[in-house]
């Protein structure tokens, strides 16, 4: 072979440990006979193997074996660094993956697949039997005078039916359901002349609640609720709600409290009677639902119009007590939080009567609550 | 179980110059040797105790003192990074620092041949993971396969990585030879 042919160079390390095939070894033997340069090149390594191969073996000092012996007889120290081991690595894992989830959850569109699917649990349960209003099962103690009416648009309600109801009304016997739509009606009347007001309140919060039901009916009204309840309406709307009160005799106390979410602007609707006579708790995500739960709440036949509420940025949760002997109960939700592993806990408390005179007759005391869309599963805690 | 002392001692002084010669040598140097082989004798004192002998304790200990000095090649790769990449770093202007380069190589203590000499010097001037290939093969006469199950690294590696880091003492050991002379 000539000096021309290819080099095996990168042969000579597998032909100096004897680890070529025998075609291998023995083309690398003819070439290094016809090449001066791979020859001198294996020279090279072998010379250096053989140096290597003589290397000495060092001897350790008896110091060496005196520091191994004082290290291990030294009981071991105590370590108080922090290390960066696996339960540590695993720990800062599980809290990025926590901030991450809560960061995805902030940023989450509603209606997503998730949360259709709890729409239909929420559908199913609603579904279940419930017990049937008083205007089915029984009927009021007098014969109602006013009938309620199908829901009038609210913006085409003239203000001299309003008037012309009121003093209907003011000479009615209490009658049970049958003043609740009315009452309902009465107030979406009164909400139709602070129109304009009310549309600001929907500019600025985005919030589509068209009027808070009044449900509620009390012996008597309280003066500091009702200032309450008067809030962000034009001074003309308040006295006119002021007066319809006054001749109706009616307590708006229930729709009024100021709502934990931006000083009210998101309503609620809290009360002592409702056509729901066992304990439930709602989740209410659709309109749909929304529509089952307040035929149910109302009693009425036919269902009236639920108050409008963008399900898309917002849903309803909810405590009905049952129902109770006597008045003085009532429901409330004291606030939402949201925990891991991910649910939406729901704080209620019952408050029982704190006096022994209490009116005799049967009470139904509930509270809902619009809060921000959440697809997370809602859990209740009585408090 | 505590180990049994005079028993470790023993075994430490009959195979205390294997253990220290392999340390230098895979350090390329007597100081950090030194280190390595105390600590492959503290990690052994450790393990003593559940040794029941089913290799011979050479092999035992000559395993532990590799997987040292992986441990320490892996931290020292580290800290080079980081203190390449740190704007902080006071040596960034100074080259990283050489395993083998701070202190004299083992040949002069242990042999005054200058061939030996200058083959200690280019050898603990090559990567550490080419110096322990050829201390593996070349110095302790380690099979192919041993060395691959020592290195944790494929055999058709072990070939490649032998062959280049022989030729690569080859250069060395050239070069230091022509500056000497």
């Amino acid at each position: 072979m000539s000096e021309t042919s290819p080099h095996v160079a990168d042969q000579l390390s597998g032909f100096i440990d004897n680890q070529l095939d025998e075609t291998e070894r023995s083309a690398v033997e003819t070439h290094l006979q016809g090449c001066e340069e791979c020859r001198h090149r294996y020279e090279e390594l072998t010379q250096l193997r053989t140096t290597l191969q003589d290397a000495p073996v060092a001897t350790p000092p008896e110091s060496f074996y005196e520091g191994v012996l004082a290290q291990i007889e030294k009981p071991p120290a105590r370590r108080f660094a922090f290390s960066f081991g696996l339960p540590a690595k695993a720990l800062a894992s599980a809290c990025i993956v926590t901030l991450g989830f809560y960061i995805a959850r902030e940023v989450r569109q509603p209606n997503t697949p998730k949360a259709s699917m709890k729409f239909d649990q929420q559908k199913a349960r609603l579904a279940e039997p419930q017990p049937a209003p008083v205007i089915q099962n029984s009927p009021p103690p007098q014969p109602a005078v006013v009938q309620p009416p199908a829901p009038p648009p609210i913006a085409s309600q003239p203000s001299s039916q309003l008037k012309s109801e009121i003093a209907a009304k003011k000479t009615a016997p209490p009658a049970a359901v049958n003043d609740l739509s009315a009452e309902s009606e009465l107030r979406s009347t009164v909400d139709s002349l602070s129109k304009t007001q009310r549309k600001g309140a929907v500019e600025r919060n985005d919030f589509l609640i068209v009027h808070p039901p009044v449900i509620a009916r009390a012996p008597s009204a309280s003066p500091a609720a009702s200032g309450k309840a008067t809030q962000g309406l034009s001074g003309k709307s308040a006295r006119a709600l002021a007066d319809a009160k006054a001749k109706a005799s009616v307590d708006v106390r229930s729709v009024a409290k100021e709502s934990p979410f931006s000083s009210g602007e998101l309503p609620e609707w809290r009360g002592t009677f409702s056509g729901i006579k066992t304990f439930r708790t709602v989740a209410i995500r659709t309109p749909q639902e929304w529509g089952r739960l307040w035929q149910d709440h109302t009693g009425s036949q036919p269902a009236s119009t639920p108050p409008k509420v963008d399900f898309n940025t917002y849903m309803i949760v909810g405590v009905y007590a049952g129902e109770k002997p006597s008045g003085g109960y009532s429901m409330e939700i004291l606030r939402t939080e949201e925990t891991f592993p991910p649910a939406l806990i729901v704080f209620y408390r019952e408050n029982r009567p704190v006096s022994a005179s209490q009116t005799a007759v049967s009470t139904q005391p509930f509270h809902l609550w619009v809060i921000p869309q959440s697809t997370l599963p809602v859990k209740y805690k009585k408090q | 179980m505590e180990p049994d002392k005079a028993a470790f001692e023993s075994l430490m002084r009959q195979t205390g110059p294997m253990i220290y010669t392999l340390a230098i040598r895979l350090t390329g140097n007597p100081a950090d040797g030194q280190d390595l082989a105390q600590e492959t004798f503290i990690k052994a004192y450790k393990g003593f105790g559940t040794f029941r002998g089913e290799s011979a304790a050479g092999t035992w200990l000559y395993r532990i003192c590799v997987n040292e000095w992986k441990n320490r090649v892996r931290y020292e790769k580290r800290r080079l990074f980081w203190r390449h990449v740190s704007f902080q770093s006071k040596e960034k202007d100074s080259p990283p620092r050489d395993l083998a380069a701070a202190d004299p190589p083992l040949d002069i203590n242990l042999e005054g041949s200058d061939r030996q000499a200058l083959v200690q010097k280019a050898l603990g001037r090559l990567e550490p993971q080419e110096r322990a290939i050829l201390v593996m093969r070349d110095m302790e006469d380690k099979p192919y396969e041993e060395i691959s199950a020592l290195l944790d690294i494929p055999l058709g590696t072990v070939k490649s990585r032998l062959a280049r880091s022989r030729e690569r003492l080859r250069q060395l050991f050239t070069a230091l030879g022509k500056t000497a002379l």
